[in-house]
């Protein structure tokens, strides 16, 4: 009789199981978007399987019952997880199937054609204040403003809960952040978002086709960024457009633009990046090359051959700042060498005795995790310097200000 | 489990495994793909299971470990691509 009523609920087991199945799979079929499927498909990668790995105890071995259990056990973590992550990465991407999220409501005014447009991530902090101002004064009554503010996304997206109520301390920030860039004279427009704060700032920056970002930065040090996450450090690294970050402590000086370059083209970008901003500062650009001097073997022997080669790496550096300063139109005379001193620091160094008004370098776009091991020149710049550093990133276009 | 229901069992799996292919296909994008890479396991895992109850042998459902260990890393890391442009 017990063999009889195992058998039964055996195939019972079995049955039940495979019913799950095949529902989750049809569900998976017809259901319009990804948040549908997801529920059906968790029929599938959950209940089916322990179900059917259930009908195992029904089975007289005991090898079969164990190594069961064990996928029981795994399968009963596994499946509420990986449905999670995906839920989460369908809610938190930027274009969801193609069609508009309810939750990222671009509010977008006419953006005039001419002159700059910048993108300003604001969320009401000290720094973003900072941000903001020095954006209004980099773009002028000629350009305009698009001002930014990314809020969390709604919680986990639940069921009774509508997706497209609007934040009202959103919307307060953002009006906050336009009326005093208006009171400046300059033309502004907002935009809110919700989601990962660097993607979606990367994101609008792209959609808006703007020629700069400026983003606040809390002035944690490299290796608090690379943990906590940085948003000003993900934007720097990712945008296609050069980000100026502004620390909490930096001021803009009255001293010249300091652009940062070591001889390579991305390099250069920096330096026209320097002149075009100098086109609305007009505080004159500095083109700072750092180089050290390298001992050559043998060199300490000859004490002659040292001073022939420190000789031959000065006219070589002097001969690239003029190229630069030929090619670009940025003022020849005012080039600086910096020697024997590791560069981030030289730079940063600089900076402090010209009381710069900006420094310009390129960045190689290493995460924020690479960068702290690594090191970044870009990363220590923003950490160090006195006054706001524009960052280009890697994909930034070079023609971003013609 | 008697014979003929594992058999029988095997069989409807092996047809939603083509269910899930066809799933797969009709997918639109990553997420999609993600989500019917997912299921597909699991349906393999299914057969497995039962393939195991039918030939009265316990390496199969170790096999099915396996594959659903590799399946669940593989979802997380393609899962953070999607959102972060890169794994790590």
């Amino acid at each position: 009789l017990t063999e009889a009523a195992l058998d039964g609920l055996g195939a019972g087991l079995l049955g039940l199981g495979l019913l799950l199945a095949t529902a989750g799979l049809y569900g998976l079929l017809r259901m319009p978007d990804i948040f549908h499927q997801l529920h059906a498909g968790g029929l599938v990668t959950g209940p089916a399987v322990l179900v059917i790995l259930l009908a195992s105890v029904t089975t007289k071995s005991t090898g079969i019952v164990t190594s069961a259990a064990l996928v029981f056990l795994f399968v009963l973590i596994t499946a509420p997880l990986a449905g999670h992550a995906i839920a989460r990465a369908a809610w938190l991407r930027p274009d969801a199937d193609g069609d508009e999220r309810p939750d990222a409501v671009a509010s977008l005014v006419s953006l005039g054609s001419a002159g700059m447009r910048t993108l300003v991530a604001y969320d009401g902090s000290e720094a973003a204040k900072r941000a903001l101002a020095l954006a209004a004064e980099l773009t002028g009554t000629s350009g305009s403003i698009v001002v930014a503010h990314v809020a969390a996304p709604l919680g986990e997206p639940d069921f009774a809960g509508s997706p497209d109520v609007e934040d009202p301390e959103q919307e307060l920030l953002l009006a906050e952040a336009r009326s005093a860039i208006a009171r400046g004279g300059v033309h502004a427009a907002t935009l809110r978002r919700r989601g990962d704060a660097a993607t979606e700032l990367i994101a609008a920056g792209d959609e808006l086709d703007v020629d700069l970002i400026v983003v606040g930065s809390r002035g944690r040090g490299p290796f608090t960024s690379a943990f906590l996450g940085s948003v000003s450090a993900s934007v720097a690294g990712g945008a296609h457009a050069p980000v100026a970050v502004v620390g909490p402590a930096t001021e803009v000086g009255d001293g010249p633009i300091l652009a940062g370059v070591d001889g390579s083209e991305a390099s250069l970008d920096a330096a026209r990046v320097a002149a075009a901003l100098d086109r609305r500062l007009g505080r004159g650009v500095r083109v700072v090359l750092a180089y050290a001097s390298h001992s050559a073997p043998g060199a300490l022997a000859v004490p002659e051959a040292r001073e022939e080669l420190a000789r031959a790496e000065e006219q070589r550096a002097e001969e690239l700042l003029g190229e630069i300063g030929d090619t670009l139109g940025v003022p020849g005379e005012a080039t600086q060498l910096v020697q024997d001193e590791s560069e981030p620091g030289a730079l940063v160094a600089l900076a402090r005795d010209v009381d710069a008004a900006l420094v310009v370098v390129g960045s190689r776009g290493r995460g924020a995790l690479r960068s702290a091991l690594l090191g970044s020149f870009s990363t220590r710049v923003v950490d160090d310097a006195p006054c706001p550093v524009v960052v280009l990133p890697p994909g930034a276009r070079a023609s971003s200000f013609d | 489990v008697p014979d003929p229901v594992a058999a029988v069992a095997l069989a409807w799996t092996t047809l939603l495994l083509l269910g899930g292919g066809v799933v797969l296909l009709r997918s639109r994008d990553t997420l999609h793909r993600v989500l019917a890479l997912d299921v597909l396991v699991s349906i393999v895992v299914v057969l497995l299971t039962v393939l195991s109850y039918l030939r009265d042998v316990s390496y199969y459902v170790d096999a099915a470990l396996a594959l659903a260990l590799l399946s669940f890393v593989a979802t997380l890391v393609a899962v953070r691509h999607v959102t972060r442009g890169r794994p790590f």
